[in-house]
């Protein structure tokens, strides 16, 4: 197996269910973001000539399954705005409405972020490159997403 | 505004579903997977059938060995077992021996007793494989394989013995891209089955039977192995019914009745 290979399916087994549950919001399902980890990973492995080193794998591979994430939502939905690409169709939102309702409000960027850094756990470095921003920009843009968030969220429900 | 950072990230974390459904198989098999088809047409005739082939839409998955995922040490020793063990018994009729070579690798994986089960497959020097699912395996070699386009294969019996709970087998005939199975109600359905690239070179099928076949009257009958139009170019009797059995579906009557 060539070191490109070995460190996918590292990355695959260490990580799978944070990419599945980071893409879950943005395709609507469990079922959906399971199928769209596969299909990124299967590129990647594909396409793995094309890894430049010095980058985050990790990083590479989510940009790679965003863009198998939106291909879905358009294929399924035509075409639709920047805003509704990232509606959160929190999973399981019934538990967690408020929430739900709070994201749902955030600007598309900044909704993004704070996904990929909650559901996905990626750090700032992973989430600049993913998202083509600076780090401070991902540490300014989560700073006001949780502003903006706590500040809809009521102390009943942060501390439910 | 409250600061609160950390009740939001329990918040989050309260939402995540820690389930682990993975299937690093599945990705690889995604990744490699070539509709046959495509991959024995000349390029020059490529653009035509192309278009002849979405509207037949057939096709098999086809791995290449060598690309497969070795098996783990535990499997390499199980096939050493079961080397020594098949060629223990096919040495009492002065039948091949098995020398296999080379790692064992998964080919396919196959729901099996609620499971995902992986097949294992390994070439041996003398020309055959072996092969091994879940408790179930054998080693052949190509003379063993059948004129009727099915090779070795076999499967636990019904407590009523005379029907297959569980199938596991290979198929010879190049031009298989789908294998059916027949039930005594008229009942069919699509088998999984994968075409394994040289040194292997030959089709495998797997298939945990419904408990409702289990049942007299629904019992399974015959394999069919059908090619890119649909016609039936291999099959394989599972005729522990009687006659009446098979003659209730008369096409595996028909093929079954050529190989008494």
């Amino acid at each position: 197996m060539d070191a490109g290979t070995e460190a996918l399916e590292r990355l695959y087994r260490e990580r799978y269910v944070a990419f599945r549950n980071g893409l879950a919001p943005v395709v609507g399902s469990y079922e959906e973001a399971r199928d769209v980890v596969q299909e990124a990973f299967a590129r990647a492995l594909r396409s793995r000539a094309d890894f430049r080193a010095e980058g985050s794998l990790q990083a590479w591979v989510w940009k790679i399954a965003l863009r198998v994430a939106f291909e879905r939502r358009r294929r399924r939905r035509g075409r639709e705005t920047a805003s509704e690409l990232l509606d959160p169709h929190l999973i399981e939102a019934e538990r967690d409405q408020e929430l739900a309702d709070a994201l749902r409000r955030l600007p598309p960027r900044k909704r993004l972020v704070v996904f990929l850094r909650y559901f996905a756990d990626l750090s700032y470095a992973e989430i600049a490159e993913v998202a083509g921003i600076s780090e401070g920009t991902v540490a300014a843009t989560l700073s006001q997403a949780r502003a903006a968030l706590m500040e809809q969220l009521s102390v009943e429900g942060l501390q439910r | 505004m409250i600061e609160q950072p950390n009740l939001l990230a329990e918040r989050f974390a309260a939402l995540r579903n820690e389930l682990d459904d993975s299937d690093w198989f599945d990705v690889r098999r995604r990744a490699r997977t070539v509709p046959r088809r495509w991959y024995l047409i000349p390029v020059a005739a490529a653009i035509a059938v192309i278009a002849v082939g979405s509207a037949l839409a057939v096709y098999r998955d086809w791995v290449d060995f060598f690309r497969a995922e070795p098996a783990p040490e535990r499997i390499q020793l199980d096939f050493e077992f079961l080397r020594e063990h098949t060629a223990e018994a096919s040495a009492k009729f002065g039948g091949p021996r098995f020398t296999t070579e080379g790692p064992a690798r998964e080919v396919m994986r196959v729901q099996i007793d609620g499971e995902a089960r992986p097949l294992w497959v390994v070439p041996t020097r003398e020309g055959g494989f072996c092969f091994r699912l879940h408790f179930a395996g054998s080693c052949v070699t190509p003379d063993v394989m059948e004129p009727t386009g099915f090779g070795g294969g076999g499967g636990l019996a019904t407590r009523h013995g005379d029907g297959f709970n569980w199938l596991l087998g290979t198929v010879s005939e190049q031009s298989v891209q789908e294998v059916e199975l027949l039930y005594q109600d008229g009942e069919r359905v699509q088998l999984p089955f994968v075409w394994v690239s040289p040194p292997i070179n030959a089709g495998f099928y797997a298939y945990d039977v419904p408990e409702q076949h289990e049942q007299p009257g629904r019992l399974t009958i015959a394999l069919i192995g059908r090619d890119e139009e649909g016609n039936a170019v291999a099959h394989r009797c599972l005729k522990v019914s009687p006659d009446e059995a098979a003659r209730s579906v008369p096409e595996a009557a028909a093929l079954c009745e050529r190989h008494r």
